[in-house]
């Protein structure tokens, strides 16, 4: 009897389930849904609608092509706007009066400083940073050609309690005749509002000016038209600056600490919360997050229960052995604003710990390369402004990111020469292409041509039967005027002869018939075989962005004079090889006659000497590398023949003292010294090698 | 037998009936559960039939049977749109949290149907086709979660497309009331036809509090940096699109005073650098804004990127269409430096067995200034090293590692013994490289650490009859390769090596016992784009008396199956990453007339 009732129940619960599995589909299905949904995966949470395809279009196409406001023209448009916004969201095209730079390039660009007063007190930053300006090839002492206006009194320092402050700004800018609201000024600062809550606040209405300053809030940042520049010491070199601490990339590049901080931790008052949580994340191990409570007159008042044992710790950890041995650095905003980086404070450390190897390879030599690119000197940091300026207000020739974010750095880079990235010698790696296969001889002749047999006549044809030379100039630079066309030897090649208007420096001025990235740089007299040509132009194919010549020089520290010193002696290394024969990137040229100053190219001109010195510095500085020797014959102007030593400049002790001069004055300029070291030439594969001749690709090198 | 008897006098008794009586009831019964129990498997594991069963039932949905909502006069309208939003300030990260993906989690409200009082829709066209497309691509990518409560981002279902069709103060007050609004905290609007007479407004003009908006035609004024995304205008019945940014590379920006010369500016572009600009906006437009679902799925990539900034997608790779990405090299060796001299280098013994050889090595190497460091690796599973008092004495520290397995590529492990960045790498029966040669190897590579330099090289050709690269180890006027028989690198190639080699290559190198110096030549190659320096002029590498090892790299075999490995390599890194040069390094001074106790290398390339 029980079993049968047990059946009977069972069987009753089959049906039943039965009956619901058969009728109750929907209820069903949904249970069933609900159990088989794994976590994580996903049902269409948007439907496919049935009627989707009958769905209204979100707007028509004359909608679309209607351009809103028709019959304004954009800048009576900006011109609306900009009474609406005023200042505070000034633009390029509202704020700036781009009508006064008309000219095109370097010439629309010109940069006008106001005379200092002399009751005037400037601080040592501020005179750098105009010491920096008048020394920069945009300035100009006449305010009518001026494209930018920059105030000579002292904006650095905004905090009324300081003692650099300097009162009654409004009314004194409103008595510049030129102020004109601002227009085209740009006003420097480093330091705005004071206690208790260092608003950005600058004492006085810079109007339409152009605002460069430190810790800029995003607030009040206008974009586009504000600079955010680094916050810097009085101590911050003028000119050249370190270079980075980073000498060599470890692996693991992992150091003792992973990420480390020491600083105030202001108990009260703005910027005191995010300073309070940094002890979070200190665990005394790898990551040291180091507050203290000492800090103005009276932390002892706001003191809570942290305050002892933070300021120990605080002073177990030296600051610079912790800076050196740690692979992050933590930058909290501090009472002025630092960086908003920080909010995920508590995550730090496990975001931090999951930043690769290769990445922190990467990351530590980019800050090295930003650092000696823009920061490391007031002189960078104050041309790296202008040049963000100038690249807006010239927008159409103006640098990309690719050419800011890259070596060398955007200051090196002169957009008005091309703004193709594979016009420059340092990006054909980064753009995964090669240098062009032929080259530009440019030959610097200076004296006539009477006979057949001089030198140039077989330099010339040296040159010209190289596979890769694709024509030759003649830079005409002689006190005769140049022989007519049917004096030269004929050539495969087209060749060129252009006046060189009997300066030095004409040499490397950026001849527009010069078409090839490759030139080769020679001297009248140099005695080259083919062979040679060509085995130094692949080997410059390969090194682009130097300088790859034969004849070697060096130069040295003398401490006795305490000065640089230059010797043509032979020598186990060289950092200078000589133009008079030497293969570099055209873009030289443009880099020499427009980056470097008038008054090194003058001081070239006036003795007609040290010209390929400071070629050799130029190019060093752009590529913090030596330049490239290359195998040679030893017989280049090494080996003078005893009648022409008179005529020969270089075997002129004043010329070799000049070159001395030289050295130091551009060393000077530089802020450094940009030349390097090399241990090594670089010879055929095969040179001298006890392999039968027949095998040598080069074989005429090897004959003495 | 109590117990026996017991069920002997019940049991047979019931069974015999069971059978006769509900036979045929047990039958059904049971044949019923199997059923039941068939099609409850089949619904389990059979997910096709769910899903046609569930579109039956969820999806066979249409837009009008979205819930209607109706709206008071009175609701609540929220704030303008703050001009001064930033990320840290109108956007509440934590909702994010910190998840180990770095993904933003998105979630989109369920359609509904506002009208007012009247009952009148707060937009003419509803749903557009295109908001519903640019909704589904986001449902169905990786960024949806249908979890409310895990979301940090949301998306009202209400259409704001099209400014003109909307009712703006009642499209305001249906977005107050979604439940969870919270002054417009993390919640993504998507505009694309902003203002409307008479100032034609750059921004949607539907007051939307901290809202974060996505939007075609902002001015730079009303784009809030760093908060808003600008997209572009999707023109339903053409391509033609309206760039949201500045587009590096592909564009050209002419202030209005310069309209006058804009002939002149224009005609002044390279036509090379045209050719790209066209290839770059090509590629921006198929990537980014060809249709809805990439114009969705690159604005929550840019949020998420800001969310994560750690994470991010680096400039380069928003910008660079594969094949830039393909050909261009970042080598992570990138800063020109010249590492000092001081830290010198460790030098990496290979060997097995042959002691002798390697004790003269050692005794070699002991003698060039820069060496800091030895490293014997011990090959040999069944043999232990020789004790320590037997191994030469020299004045550098000497350590030996022992392997686990014979492994050709123990030699390029990233052993924590070596401190400096300069590792030599040396077989065991390499004793014919003078002091002088080793420290001018080491000289040299600090003139070029991101490069091999070493000193028998090596070259691959293209041998045209079979079709295929060949290994040359001939006496030729170039190089593409140095062997690891003696050879600087940057350590940093050793942890690559170890680590990020394609797996195919190490089992390759692993049966064959070969081509390990092949491998690094091309790893290296492949990150820097750079050939090898071959130092110094070719001699015998070997000592004289190991003719039986010399014998096996000349042999026949041993050199195809190198060809083999080139082929291989290649074929695995999908290029052939190796560079041919025709020059090696010599001293400044080498071969020079020149008084030899001067040079700072004399003794280079003696035999």
């Amino acid at each position: 009897m029980q079993a049968r009732k047990k059946y009977g129940l069972l069987g009753l619960c089959a049906c039943c389930w039965l009956v619901l599995f058969y009728w109750g589909g929907g209820v069903q299905l949904r249970l069933l849904r609900l159990l088989t949904r794994q976590p994580g995966e996903v049902v269409r949470p948007w439907p496919n609608w049935t009627d989707r395809a009958f769905l209204p279009r979100y707007a028509h196409l004359d909608e679309i092509q209607m351009d809103p406001g028709t019959g304004e023209l954009p800048h009576q448009r900006r011109h609306a706007w900009s009474a609406v916004y005023k200042d505070s969201r000034c633009r390029m095209e509202t704020c700036f009066d781009f009508s006064r730079c008309r000219r095109r390039g370097r010439e629309g660009f010109r940069v006008y400083m106001y005379p200092s007063e002399k009751s005037d007190r400037v601080s040592e930053s501020y005179r750098k940073i105009l010491a920096s300006i008048a020394e920069s090839r945009y300035y100009t002492s006449d305010p009518r050609e001026a494209c930018l206006f920059v105030l000579g009194i002292d904006t650095l320092d905004r905090d009324q309690l300081s003692g650099q402050f300097v009162p009654n700004m409004d009314e004194r800018i409103r008595g510049f005749p030129l102020w004109n609201d601002g227009r085209n000024h740009l006003i420097f600062n480093l330091y705005s509002g004071t206690w208790p809550n260092y608003t950005e606040d600058l004492g006085f209405n810079i109007g339409q000016a152009i605002l460069a300053k430190a810790s800029l809030n995003t607030e009040h940042f206008r974009p586009g038209f504000d600079v955010s520049i680094p916050l810097f010491s009085k101590d911050h070199p003028q000119k050249g600056g370190d270079r980075g601490w980073l000498v060599r990339n470890t692996i693991p590049p992992r150091r003792k600490y992973l990420l480390m901080f020491k600083g105030k931790r202001y108990l009260t008052g703005i910027g005191s919360d995010t300073r309070n949580a940094l002890h979070h994340i200190h665990n005394g191990k790898d990551i040291v997050s180091l507050t203290t409570c000492r800090h103005g007159k009276d932390w002892e008042k706001h003191k809570d229960a942290r305050c002892d044992h933070d300021n120990l710790e605080y002073e177990r950890f030296d600051y610079q052995e912790l800076l050196h041995n740690s692979t992050f650095c933590l930058v909290p905003r501090g009472r002025r604003l630092g960086s908003f980086r920080f909010l995920e404070s508590l995550q730090v450390p496990s975001t931090v710990r999951a930043v690769g190897n290769e990445r922190v390879l990467a990351l530590r030599q980019r800050t090295q390369m930003l650092w000696e690119a823009y920061f490391s000197s007031v002189d960078k940091i104050v041309l790296t402004t202008l040049e963000i300026i100038k690249d807006r207000v010239f927008s159409h020739i103006s640098r990309n990111k690719y050419m800011w974010n890259s070596l060398p750095g955007g200051l090196l880079v002169l957009p008005e020469y091309s703004t193709h990235l594979t016009h420059f010698p340092f990006y054909y790696l980064g753009l995964g292409v090669s240098p062009g296969q032929e080259f530009t001889a440019v030959i610097h002749a200076v004296s006539p041509l009477v006979s057949q047999s001089q030198p140039i006549m077989k330099l010339l044809q040296v040159v010209s039967k190289s596979k890769y030379c694709s024509q030759i100039i003649i830079l005409w630079n002689s006190e005769k005027p140049p022989p007519s066309r049917s004096k030269w030897p004929p050539m495969p090649v087209p060749l060129t002869v252009t006046d060189g208007r009997r300066k030095t420096t004409s040499r490397f001025l950026p001849h527009v018939a010069i078409e090839t990235e490759a030139v080769l740089s020679l001297d009248e007299d140099t005695v080259l075989l083919t062979n040679e040509v060509n085995f130094a132009f692949l080997v410059w194919r390969s090194f682009p962005e130097r300088i790859v010549g034969y004849p070697p020089r060096s130069h040295f520290w003398d401490p006795l004079k305490g000065a640089w010193g230059y010797t043509s002696k032979w020598t186990n290394d060289y950092s200078i090889v000589l133009t008079g024969a030497a293969f570099y990137h055209r873009y030289y040229h443009y880099l020499f006659s427009h980056y470097l100053p008038q008054s090194l190219r003058t001081l070239v001109d006036r003795t007609s000497n040290c010209e390929d010195i400071l070629m050799n510095f130029l190019v060093s500085a752009v590529t913090h590398l030596p330049p490239i020797k290359v195998a040679q014959r030893k017989q280049y102007k090494e080996l003078p023949s005893p009648q022409s030593t008179k005529s020969v400049p270089w075997a002129n002790p004043e010329h070799f003292n000049q070159r001395q001069e030289c050295v130091n004055t551009f060393a000077n300029w530089f802020g450094y010294m940009p030349l390097v070291h090399s241990q090594f030439r670089l010879d055929p594969v095969l040179f001298k090698d006890q392999v039968s001749v027949l095998r040598k690709k080069y074989k005429d090198l090897e004959r003495a | 037998m109590y117990a026996s008897g017991k069920y002997s006098s019940r049991g047979p008794a019931l069974i015999p009936r069971m059978k006769t009586k509900h036979r045929i009831y047990y039958i059904t019964l049971f044949s019923v559960v199997l059923l039941g129990l068939i099609a409850t498997g089949m619904f389990q594991f059979w997910p096709h039939s769910i899903e046609s069963a569930a579109d039956w039932t969820l999806d066979k949905r249409s837009v009008h049977d979205a819930p209607l909502v109706r709206l008071s006069v009175s609701s609540l309208i929220p704030e303008r749109g703050d001009l001064s939003c930033r990320m840290h300030t109108c956007f509440d990260v934590y909702r994010c949290g910190y998840n180990p993906k770095n993904r933003i989690k998105v979630y989109i409200y369920p359609l509904q149907k506002f009208v007012d009082e009247l009952g009148v829709p707060i937009s003419s066209t509803g749903l557009s086709r295109e908001y519903n497309d640019l909704l589904s691509a986001i449902s169905d990518s990786d960024f949806y979660t249908d979890d409310v409560t895990r979301a940090c981002l949301f998306i009202p279902s209400i259409d704001v497309l099209n400014q003109n069709s909307l009712r703006i103060r009642e499209t305001a007050q249906a977005l107050a009331m979604l439940p969870r609004w919270d002054k417009g905290m993390n919640h993504l609007l998507f505009n694309m036809l902003p203002g409307g007479p008479p100032d034609y407004n750059t921004a949607l003009d539907v007051p939307r509090d901290r809202v974060l908006l996505a939007g075609g035609g902002f001015s730079t004024w009303t784009y809030r940096q760093g908060y808003d995304v600008s997209i572009p205008v999707y023109s339903p019945l053409s391509a033609d699109v309206e760039l949201p940014e500045r587009q590096p590379g592909a564009s050209v920006v002419i202030p209005e005073e310069k309209l006058s010369e804009m002939y002149t500016i224009l005609k002044s572009i390279p036509h090379r650098q045209v050719e790209e600009m066209q290839r770059q906006a090509h590629w921006f437009w198929e990537a980014y804004f060809s249709s809805m679902k990439a114009i969705g799925l690159t604005t929550l990539q840019i949020i998420n990127d800001r969310i994560y900034p750690y994470a991010a997608r680096t400039y380069e790779q928003w910008n660079n269409p594969p094949v830039v990405k393909w050909s261009s090299v970042n080598s992570p060796l990138f800063l020109p430096l010249i590492p000092p001299r001081a830290p010198g280098f460790t030098a990496v013994v290979l060997t097995y067995d042959r002691v002798e050889s390697l004790f003269r090595v050692i005794t070699e190497i002991s003698k060039v200034p820069s060496l800091a460091k030895l490293l014997v690796v011990w090959n040999n599973q069944n043999k232990s090293p020789p004790e320590e008092s037997l191994w030469p004495k020299i004045g550098v520290p000497l350590k030996v590692v022992r392997t686990k397995e014979n492994k050709l590529s123990n030699r390029f492990f990233p052993y924590d013994e070596i401190e400096t960045e300069a590792v030599l790498a040396i077989d065991d029966d390499i004793i014919m490289l003078t002091s002088d040669e080793l420290q001018f190897g080491y000289e040299v590579w600090r003139e070029f650490p991101d490069r091999l330099v070493g000193y028998p090289g090596r070259l691959h050709l293209w041998d045209h009859e079979m079709g295929k690269w060949k290994y040359e180890s001939e006496w030729t006027n170039e190089v593409s390769m140095v062997l690891t028989g003696a050879a600087f690198y940057h350590k940093y190639f050793s942890y690559v090596y170890t680590y990020k080699m394609p797996l195919d290559i190490k089992n390759w190198e692993y049966t064959h016992m070969n081509c390990e110096d092949i491998a690094m030549n091309f790893l290296v190659a492949n990150i820097t784009g750079k050939a090898p320096i071959k130092v110094t002029p070719r001699k015998k590498f070997k000592c004289p008396e190991c003719t039986a090892i010399d014998g096996l790299s000349l042999d026949q075999t041993h050199m195809v199956e190198r060809s083999e490995c080139i082929n291989k390599f290649a074929s695995v890194f999908g290029t052939m990453p190796l560079k041919v040069v025709e020059h090696r390094a010599d001293p400044v001074l080498y071969k020079d007339d020149f008084p030899e106790k001067l040079k700072s290398f004399p003794n280079i390339g003696s035999l």
